[in-house]
């Protein structure tokens, strides 16, 4: 009995050239976080899901060098996370997080090269090591996932060839002391004086190398709140910026306290890093896999005013090259037609003949298309889009055959699709090889998040090709539900019905995330984790979608909710919701009646302990459970016994290892993880064994 | 009681706090959201009513549709989870 990992689905696509190169067009990044300069004035980048360090001129225009492979060994990282230049020495600091350690590495105008790594012995023992800042001869890590009393965080000083010196449990000199939950990142101003991305919290705390509060002057809390998030801080032209302090921009404060405004136009920015030009700053956006040097003049921040900074430049191709993954959030099987209405082979029906037809419209579509792109003296930019078109297209209809006929393709059991949101798209796979996904839809409307088969009890009028489930998607920035149906004629995904929409009406959605269908009625659940509740929608017989019921409050209670993030519903008629920031998972009856609940806060990779758990899935009697923070998938018997585990942090996508896994699907024994950081779908098989 | 559930008690009441302000919803407003759904329906209403229009018709309004939603949602981000 247990969790093993089988596979990933999603492309690996680090290939550069010989170096140097062109940073334009050769470029695949993958979630890159940290960034720094160095005494060349050359831009270091940890392309951290790619487990590499990158340096490029002070123009970013050449990549010069690259840095790292995926391990544990000298000159290794396990997703390389922030970078630190050391001010005086030809020195760069990598906290390199899922080893959990920091790497000392020098480097000339050539080479570089591993002097040493710390933290990582028994004596230290960094469970996180996140953000890192210099001041005076001495080091602050930002150690995220240390477990201390009750469970806090700290930041641990070391010197700057890496001796241990002491740690930082919390932030004394205030009213009560403040705790530190999560930090990221850190910054230095020119006092020295330390500020702490407090993310736990949505704080931003500020004290001495000793752990000592220093108040804002505004407040005199040596603390900044009101945050939406604190992902990172930085001291930039003597101003806080703090990223993911607001919703696509980054909050600027005096170093009073006081809120400035904010530079807006972002999207999901981590660090910022002060760039040697006048006004220019570098931002790594990591879900838009991307490095920009961006310029903006602090001082024109003020009254709560937004400014939109100037983009001097940007590294980071799209992410569309084949296979790749780019802001994967969700995955739906069980699209395939149900095995009782397979069609007979003896018995021709409409779905072969419309197979027959697609299978002959392939082929002469693609003569039509070789015989172009042999003609003589066609340009080579049209050559290059014939070729693409015909591939496009022979991978587009190879996935609709695989829905259709799925023995003459592929192993029906293995077909799976994916939300691929950071290109609005479905892919699709039927073999689950890693480079195996495929383009399978039109694209999809940006926001999409979560996913559902859905295969009414009767076929709906309307409904073009009844064997052909429809398709339930979640859109998070729109609050709408968009169900889609395939059409054969046209060989699309088009929408059959939609409901929902912005609010906290009963009829409306904020910010939806997990779907779950109901395997008896069919009703459509959705984790409406804006609205603090569940909702219940049904489509009837006239295929028209109604509110059916919503239950739950915001609150720590019964029946009370603090972001839901996704449900799922068994057979026996119960809802299992991961009650993500209560850090648990209750169990209502499909009424919203409570049942009962299970979890405690707290890092654990085999029990009930949960930190943020995001996704649910139920099947044979067993709850599948995914655990952001403890980067654990765990199973649960009825008895909310945890019967099994997988847990892993890391980026090597040998060892099924997890970042940021969001909406777990879970068929036949299968669990697809996608994470939507390491741009990939982990896919793990389940032996129940005994306890089955 | 661990950091985990003072944290949560506080993120909870933050969440409070930004509501009473008005800016808890999401990406789009109410009446940009409604005006989504209603191109969604638009499309609905058109490719239903003619079952039999032409592919590149049909392409055409779903392009049109993902575009509309670009447009509106342009720069907006997941940040789950």
């Amino acid at each position: 009995m247990g969790i093993q990992f089988k596979s990933h689905l999603g492309s690996v696509d680090h290939s550069l050239p010989a170096l140097p190169v062109s940073a334009s067009g050769n470029l695949s990044l993958n979630t890159p976080v940290g960034s720094c300069v160095d005494h060349y004035g050359r831009v270091w980048l940890a392309d951290t899901a790619h487990n590499r360090l990158l340096v490029l001129d002070a123009d970013l225009d050449t990549v010069l060098l690259s840095f790292g492979t995926v391990g544990n060994g000298d000159g290794q990282f396990n997703m390389p996370f922030r970078l630190l230049a050391h001010p005086d020495k030809q020195l760069i600091y990598v906290t390199d997080i899922g080893n959990y350690r920091v790497h000392i590495l020098s480097y000339d105008e050539d080479n570089i090269s591993p002097v040493s790594t710390f933290g990582d012995t028994p004596d230290v023992d960094l469970k996180g090591p996140n953000g890192i800042v210099y001041y005076q001869g001495k080091l602050c890590v930002a150690d995220e996932f240390y477990e201390g009393p009750d469970g806090v965080s700290r930041l641990v000083v070391f010197s700057d060839e890496g001796d241990y010196l002491y740690d930082i449990h919390q932030i004394t000199g205030y009213k009560n002391p403040v705790e530190l939950l999560w930090p990221q990142g850190l910054s230095v101003d020119r006092q020295g004086r330390i500020y702490i991305a407090n993310t736990g919290f949505n704080t931003v705390v500020r004290c001495d190398w000793q752990g000592k509060g220093i108040p804002f002057s505004a407040t005199g809390k040596p603390y900044i709140d009101g945050l939406e998030l604190a992902r990172d801080v930085a001291i930039i032209q003597g101003k806080v910026l703090i990223t993911g302090g607001k919703a696509n921009a980054i909050s600027v404060y005096g170093q009073n306290g006081v809120s400035q405004g904010a530079l807006a136009g972002y999207f999901s920015p981590i660090q910022l890093t002060e760039f040697p030009q006048e006004n220019t700053f570098l931002v790594t956006e990591p879900i838009l896999a991307s490095l920009q040097l961006h310029k903006a003049n602090l001082k024109q921040v003020q009254r709560g005013r937004e400014v939109f900074p100037v983009v001097l430049t940007q590294i980071g191709d799209e992410r569309d090259r084949h296979g790749q993954l780019h802001f994967a959030t969700s995955a739906a099987g069980d699209v395939g037609p149900a095995q009782e209405n397979l069609p007979n082979e003896q018995s021709p029906t409409l779905m072969h003949w419309l197979a027959q037809q697609q299978m002959d419209q392939l082929e002469q579509q693609q003569e039509k298309f070789l015989k172009l792109t042999e003609m003589s003296g066609v340009p080579t930019w049209l050559n290059m889009g014939l070729n693409w078109q015909m591939e496009w297209m022979q991978r587009w209809q190879r996935s609709w055959l695989s829905l259709f006929i799925p023995s003459a393709v592929a192993d029906e059991d293995e077909s799976l699709w994916v939300v691929d949101a950071g290109n609005y798209q479905l892919q699709s796979t039927d073999n689950l090889k890693p480079n195996s996904l495929r383009s399978a839809s039109m694209p999809l409307l940006p926001g999409s998040l979560g996913i559902a088969a859905l295969t009414p009890l009767n076929p709906l009028p309307g409904q073009l090709a009844p064997d052909v489930p429809l398709l339930v998607v979640s859109n998070y920035l729109s609050g709408i539900v968009t169900i889609y149906q395939y059409h054969p004629f046209y060989r699309e995904l088009i929408p059959y019905t939609a409901f929902g929409a912005q609010g906290s009406a009963p009829w409306q959605l904020n910010k939806p995330q997990g779907l779950a269908i109901d395997p008896v009625s069919r009703d459509i659940f959705i984790a409406d984790s804006g609205n603090n509740r569940i909702v219940r929608w049904r489509l009837n017989g006239l295929g028209i979608a109604g509110l059916v019921d919503t239950f739950g409050t915001q609150g720590d209670g019964d029946n009370e909710f603090h972001t839901p993030s996704d449900i799922a519903v068994s057979e026996d008629g119960l809802c299992y919701i991961a009650d993500q920031f209560n850090h648990r998972i209750q169990i209502t009856t499909l009424e919203g009646q409570p049942v009962r609940r299970f979890g405690k806060p707290g890092y654990g990779t085999d029990d009930d302990h949960f930190l943020l758990p995001t996704s649910v899935e139920f099947e044979q009697g067993h709850l599948f459970v995914s655990d952001l923070v403890n980067r654990a998938v765990k199973v649960f018997d009825r008895n909310d016994e945890c019967v099994s585990s997988f847990a892993a942090f890391g980026a090597d996508s040998s060892k099924g290892q997890l970042w940021m896994p969001y909406l777990m699907h879970v068929r036949n024994q299968r669990i697809y993880l996608p994470d939507c950081a390491l741009n990939r779908v982990n896919v793990y098989h389940f032996e129940a064994g005994d306890q089955a | 009681m661990s950091v985990f559930a003072r944290a949560s008690a506080k993120r909870r009441k933050d969440r409070q706090q930004i509501e009473q302000q008005g800016n808890s919803m999401g990406a789009v407003s109410e009446a940009d959201s409604e005006e989504l759904l209603e191109t969604i329906r638009e499309v609905i209403r058109k490719t239903s009513a003619d079952p039999k229009m032409d592919r590149e018709a049909a392409v055409e309004h779903l392009n049109r549709l993902q575009e509309k939603h670009h447009k509106l949602l342009s720069g907006k981000c997941i940040t789950g989870p």
